[in-house]
């Protein structure tokens, strides 16, 4: 099978491949985007391809702590996420919800939210059908839209009070009919409620051990780094959570075998901070620590370096490839633009970056004219499906993307009147703010360490 | 007085505080007149509404290499 990001979701742009896993059904771990699956005939395993990284209050922007992909200017600032992955992630929470994935409160308070939570649902599903959300309730059971532990607590009052709860919902949905409101928007109110209620649909926990043999649970979220309480910390339960470091401040993260007896599967994480400090973790297996650090690695390089990796053995296969031809990931027109401005703006200078639409294209962005006349210009490179590398307008294919540059880089080219040789590439140069990076506004690069 | 503790028992009993979805969509309808989009916008602050990527399409220009211009027929490879 093929790794995580050459499968190709036409319409999930590769801006934000970044936010995605693989993940296997049965025991719910991640996979790290290099995993290769090795199938037998008899096995068969089922994989999610998940939303897994994720910035709460992403939508907010009068927040001043919202979350944001950078832009040149402040109007230029975009979302994390599109509307596209908004819809799948849409999709995959709310099937986390209804299946009953996350831990659920039953108080009265979450019975009313699960209720909110429903009559969006419905009203959604009659835009798309083009019905009234009164026929969708006449239809369904309106506790085919609530999380299973919270239809049996329905079914623990009486006769009366259902048939009351039931009449209330339904007199809530009529009244609704009158309302004006656009799929997307239900669906973003939908996601909006779920983060206030479920935070652990976007944290994730993993239960290790310190090198003293105490039990530790590690708490990760994209908006506050890596957290960690000592003792089994159950979800739902209170716990006092400690900050261990943000994700900016890791520096090194090194995966080795354990070495207790009777633990051949564990394996001990090292995670180096920038001041030094060491945090050495044991993981009870090999998959659950690939998950940890190809968590910690994803929100690394969302945060700080879109062309980094903090361990080599985690590290995408597409990354690599492209740091070994000094290619940006997909950079948009306006930041290729800036860099080559700021990076000296002459005729042949030129940057190689990944299409911002498409997974088979690459762009050759370059400075063409002199002086007050500089203009620049964006050829396509095209990966076949033999893996033939071709410059579109040019003759020749290659092998790779570097034989394609070796053989150009010395040529005479022309386009659009211009006559010009190919002088000096644009490498991604270490945390080059771009729209690859999400800025959580209450974290920055310069944070000063937590004292330890 | 134990009469009335005991009626109060049963009323809450048979007639029990329900949970409603009224009070997530407060003002939805009493004071947005049931437009979702603008009752989103003032109760969740200025959101992200209808939000396309904005990215400029760039046009790409066919380069040719002046080497390969008098190769006839045109090689692959």
């Amino acid at each position: 099978m093929r790794s995580v990001d050459k499968i190709g979701f036409t319409w999930i742009s590769p801006v934000y491949c970044s936010l995605f896993c693989l993940m296997r059904e049965n025991d719910r771990i991640c996979f790290p985007p290099n995993h290769i699956f090795k199938l037998q005939d008899s096995d068969s395993e089922n994989l999610h391809f998940r939303i897994r990284y994720y910035f709460p209050g992403w939508y907010n922007s009068s927040n001043s702590f919202y979350a944001h992909r950078y832009g040149l200017s402040k109007e230029m600032e975009s979302p994390v996420m599109d509307d596209c992955v908004m819809t799948y992630l849409f999709a995959q929470w709310r099937s986390d919800f209804l299946n009953g994935w996350v831990h659920l409160p039953v108080s009265h308070e979450a019975q009313e939210e699960c209720l909110g939570l429903a009559v969006l649902d419905m009203m959604r599903l009659a835009k798309e059908s083009g019905q009234s959300p009164v026929d969708i309730y006449n239809e369904n059971s309106y506790k085919s839209f609530l999380p299973r532990c919270m239809r049996n607590r329905i079914q623990e009052y009486n006769l009366l009070t259902r048939k009351r709860i039931r009449y209330r919902f339904r007199r809530f949905i009529q009244q609704f009919s009158e309302c004006k409101a656009t799929v997307c928007n239900l669906k973003l109110k939908y996601l909006m409620s779920l983060e206030l209620l479920l935070p652990s649909l976007y944290s994730e926990r993993f239960r290790v051990t310190d090198l003293s043999s105490r039990e530790v649970t590690i708490v990760v979220k994209g908006n506050e780094g890596i957290h960690w309480s000592k003792g089994k910390g159950e979800e739902g339960a209170e716990e006092e959570l400690d900050v261990y470091c943000d994700f900016p401040e890791v520096i090194d993260i090194s995966i080795k075998q354990g070495n207790k007896e009777g633990s051949a599967e564990s394996r001990i994480v090292s995670l180096t901070r920038q001041d030094n400090q060491i945090l050495e973790l044991e993981f009870h297996s090999l998959s659950e620590a690939l998950s940890f650090v190809s968590l910690v690695d994803g929100y690394y390089r969302l945060v700080t370096d879109a062309h980094h990796y903090l361990c080599k053995e985690v590290a995408p296969p597409r990354l690599l490839e492209c740091i070994q031809n000094y290619c940006h990931g997909p950079l948009s027109m306006e930041f290729t633009i800036s860099k080559l401005r700021r990076s000296g703006n002459y005729q042949g200078l030129y940057i190689l970056r990944c299409s911002p639409r498409d997974y088979d294209k690459f762009f050759m962005s370059f400075v063409v004219g002199y002086e007050s006349m500089v203009d620049y210009k964006h050829c396509q490179i095209v990966k076949t499906e033999s893996g033939k590398f071709i410059l579109s307008g040019a003759k020749r294919s290659f092998g790779s993307l570097k034989e394609l540059m070796n053989c150009y880089q010395n040529e005479a080219l022309r386009t659009d009147g211009y006559t010009f040789q190919l002088t000096r590439c644009c490498p991604p140069s270490q945390k080059d703010k771009s729209n690859l990076l999400v800025c959580r506004n209450n974290q920055g690069a310069e944070v000063a360490l937590s004292p330890s | 007085a134990m009469l009335l503790s005991h009626h109060r028992f049963l009323i809450k009993k048979l007639w029990p505080v329900i949970p409603t979805p009224d009070s997530k969509f407060q003002g939805l309808f009493t004071v947005y007149g049931g437009d979702f989009q603008e009752w989103l916008g003032q109760t969740s602050g200025s959101i992200w509404l209808t939000s396309p990527f904005i990215v400029s399409e760039e046009c790409p220009c066919p380069l040719e290499a002046l080497s390969e211009l008098n190769l006839c027929p045109p090689l692959s490879s």
